[in-house]
């Protein structure tokens, strides 16, 4: 029977200890889950597992013998496959072709693709599963492209399988599939590290869980002791202390008479690829936080409302006027900015220059623009955001929580009512977080509008008004601050038992 | 044109409607049959236009052996295509290959034998430095091979002072793309060959699979533990070798070096893929698309020169010919 066990894993980068002498054990028959916050060290665990990083220390066994994992092939070598989250695979090949990619029957150089197609079917068969091996893998729903990615691993002898998280952004019937090939795979005696943020799934299917924070294990979960509360308890930590709110929520209500005076923010019964009917209303002064995992369909929400997508059904309204295309938010003023802020500045330009961007009409006269005019137009919002000191640096010499201030203030150019923000302090210290926060309650107060997304409950508790959550791209809970937790938040967002059953 | 299971039919009565309409979609995926329609219709057109003349073994042969060049730099381009890279270096490749071979013979006397392996080493030479510059030194292809060409133009003036060698040149290499057996040149059956070699490589080894998927997703080929880096390098160096061969077909044919022999080869190899993967491949390059490419160019060129037209129409023809075919696919993939 296989067993993979590694101990005492150390890997620091500089001074940040990712993983302090972390440790796991896999079985083969055993579903191990493996739980924790972003940034818990799970990832890098595996990558230490594959041969993609080198641990500083590490005693890995492999049934017993020492181990060493020093490139992806030795891992590989040793029937220790990795399947990603995102479905990296050529997806203009056939399903035969995918399967048996890098390890085709044939003589090594000529393939023998009868054999193949053969050896996929039968492999397919014995998975329990009706898949046409000759269909490109483009044209397969996403849970049999990770199926198809499952019966990879499986054609490359993999006797130990980590999977992360196979099922983010799928919908019920999808992870009903995924994890009936990986009950499957146990029975076949495979070693099974399973990933997830979703608890509802860990319970379902997992033998034993084990959880980390800051690179340590901090629980051990053995089979029959896993509960929905230990669950839960592990990602949040034991002692529940938010402090909060920062925000003089007195002079919110105070405004309450001219924040009913402008228009709101209205989307009704949205749907798409993954949302599936979702009402939500933004009123000025008031800052809204979405909560959700990858894939519950927030980020198709911010697409939506900030016009990049349109609607498979439902409509987003902001009074009588209805947001269609980029151009309509814009001209009702819904300001957007995505969780990459690589992907909204211009990293070798000066700050001045990302202010401008998107104003640029505004800043210029017929079409022509000068420095001297943009920089007089930026100079409200420079003074108010306090990046005088930095105007004239390049953007990409910022660090990230100015980077993102200067992004906001580039939005305020436009004069927006509504600001969309997706993870606006991802990667920003926390000085530099609670900055933007209150310059968002500042924000609030005069009477815009704040949509924010995100999968980190402590900041959504700290930031917002009201918290909604996604789950499966529905509305499966909305709170105001007063009422959230920690605790229901997490517990709502992963969709375990106890959090459904309190709904 | 997804071919996934299309819902069931709405209304019993559009039944018949739906299967011809099914039946005439089955058709328009066919890519080869229509492939071999477009053919028809051209050489057709042009045998009515030209009975006596245009469909004659005489005039097919005469266009497969011009066209020999034009055909195995296609192939090589495809494989470059495929990996997703391209290469701006092998006109000049050809120009240095075609020089050394030539010099080789002209002032050391060496035999036409060793001329041509050499020519095709020192291809493959420029295609390695290609291939290292853009897989291991990350350089963008664009520039890496442009420098590279450069380099070679360089090098190549250099060794022959920018002259025309014409002297001292043995018959055979001439024959080489002259004497005809079994009723072509060596070069044409060569060339022959190759076409039949790369289409074996692409769709039925597991280099060809390698290529594809470096392609598609290089991470899943690195996650199958293949080095992405040799295969994009292995791509570069088949562009190279064919570069280094075009060079001795040019040369031979010509009876002599001139200087920037290679110029002018350099886009018309990149029509012909493209138009071969927009009309056959619905935008995906392949050794068999590539060919049909390479024989509407050809067989179109030939038939409007035939009917005296003058270069600069046919030129703007087949542009014409070319963006019409890539937008349609395009929009067509987009579907």
């Amino acid at each position: 029977m296989t067993s993979l066990r590694a101990e005492g894993v150390v890997k620091r980068y500089g001074d940040a200890v990712v993983l302090d002498h972390a440790a796991i054990e896999l079985e083969g028959g055993r579903v191990d889950g493996l739980i924790g916050r972003n940034g818990a060290g799970k990832s890098t665990l595996v990558n230490v597992l594959t041969g993609r990083v080198a641990a500083d220390a590490a005693t890995v066994t492999l049934d017993g013998q020492p181990l060493d994992v020093h490139k992806p092939a030795d891992a590989l070598a040793a029937g220790i496959v990795a399947v990603p989250q995102e479905l990296v695979m050529p997806m203009d090949m056939t399903v035969t072709e995918v399967v048996t990619f890098g390890a085709e029957p044939g003589s090594g150089f000529v393939l023998a693709r009868r054999r193949a197609e053969r050896g996929v079917r039968e492999l397919m068969e014995s998975l329990g599963l009706d898949l046409d091996v000759r269909a490109r893998v483009r044209d397969l729903p996403v849970s049999w492209q990770k199926v198809v990615l499952l019966a990879q691993a499986l054609h490359r002898d993999a006797r130990v399988l980590i999977l992360d998280e196979p099922t983010a952004a799928m919908n019920a019937e999808d992870c009903d599939r995924v994890m009936g090939v990986v009950r499957r795979l146990r029975e076949r005696g495979l070693a099974i590290l399973y990933i997830s943020h979703r608890f509802d799934e860990v319970e379902a299917l997992c033998d034993r869980v084990t959880a980390m924070a800051d690179g340590r294990v901090i629980d051990v979960m053995e089979s029959g002791e896993v509960t929905h509360d230990r669950l839960v308890t592990a990602i949040t930590g034991s002692e529940v202390t938010v402090e909060r709110p920062a925000r003089a929520r007195a002079a919110a209500t105070a405004s309450g008479a001219a924040r009913s005076e402008g228009a709101s923010l209205r989307a009704s019964g949205l749907r798409g690829a993954r949302l599936d009917g979702v009402d939500l209303e933004v009123a000025p002064g008031e800052v809204v936080g979405v909560a959700g995992l990858p894939g519950s369909g927030v980020e198709e929400l911010f697409q939506q409302l900030s016009g990049r997508a349109r609607p498979a059904g439902g409509t987003i309204r902001v009074g009588d006027d209805a947001i269609n295309n980029a151009a309509s938010a814009k001209r009702l003023g819904v300001g957007f900015l995505p969780a990459s802020r690589a992907a909204a500045a211009l990293p070798s330009e000066p700050v001045i220059e990302n202010l401008a961007l998107p104003a640029l009409g505004a800043c210029g006269r017929r079409g022509f623009i000068t420095t001297g005019a943009s920089r007089r137009r930026a100079e409200p919002i420079v003074d108010r955001l306090s990046l005088a000191p930095v105007a004239d640096r390049r953007m990409g010499q910022l660090s990230g929580g100015n980077q993102q201030r200067v992004l906001v203030g580039a939005k305020l150019l436009a004069s927006p009512r509504f600001l969309l923000l997706e993870d606006p302090t991802v990667g920003v210290d926390v000085a530099a977080r609670a900055e933007l926060h209150a310059l968002l309650w500042s924000l609030a107060d005069e009477g815009f509008g704040c949509v924010v997304g995100s999968s980190d409950p402590e900041e959504l508790l700290e930031l917002c008004d009201r918290i909604v959550v996604f789950r499966r791209g529905r509305v499966v809970a909305s709170w105001t601050a007063e009422e959230a937790t920690e605790y229901a938040l997490v517990g709502a967002m992963t969709g375990s038992a106890a959090a459904s059953a309190a709904q | 044109m997804s071919t996934t299971m299309s819902p069931s039919a709405p209304e019993l009565t559009s039944d018949r409607a739906a299967a011809s309409r099914s039946r005439l979609k089955q058709v328009a995926t066919n890519r080869p049959a229509i492939a071999v329609l477009f053919l028809v219709l051209l050489v057709g057109y042009f045998k009515l236009r030209l009975p006596d003349t245009y469909l004659t073994t005489e005039n097919m042969k005469s266009v497969l052996t011009q066209q020999s060049t034009l055909i195995i730099l296609a192939l090589g381009v495809t494989f470059v295509l495929v990996i997703g890279e391209f290469d701006l270096s092998f006109a000049s490749t050809i120009g240095l290959a075609g020089g050394i071979a030539i010099l080789l013979m002209s002032k050391h006397s060496t035999s036409p034998l060793v001329a041509i392996l050499a020519a095709i080493a020192v291809g493959g030479a420029v295609g390695a430095v290609n291939g290292i510059a853009v897989a291991w030194g990350r350089a963008p292809a664009f520039i890496a091979t442009l420098a590279a060409g450069s380099a070679a133009t360089g090098i190549e003036q250099l060794l022959t002072d920018n002259n025309t060698i014409s002297d001292n040149i043995p018959t055979s290499y001439l024959n080489f793309t002259l004497q005809e057996h079994l009723g072509l040149p060596w070069s044409t059956w060569l060339t022959l060959l190759l076409v039949v070699v790369a289409i074996f490589i692409m769709s039925f080894t597991t280099f060809g699979r390698r290529l594809r998927a470096t392609g598609l997703n290089p991470t899943a080929v690195s996650l199958a533990g293949i080095s992405v880096s040799l295969v994009r390098l292995s791509a570069f160096v088949a562009l190279g070798l064919i570069a280094g061969l075009a060079g001795v077909l040019v040369t031979s044919q010509g009876g002599s070096y001139f200087p920037n022999s290679g110029a002018g080869l350099l886009l018309p190899p990149y029509s012909a893929v493209f138009l071969g993967a927009a009309i056959v491949g619905r935008g995906r390059f392949s050794p068999g698309a590539t060919v049909f490419g390479v024989a509407f160019i050809a067989l179109l060129e030939r038939g409007l020169t035939m009917l005296d037209q003058k270069a600069a129409v046919i030129q703007l023809i087949e542009g014409a010919v070319l963006l019409a075919a890539v937008v349609l696919a395009r929009q067509e993939r987009k579907q």
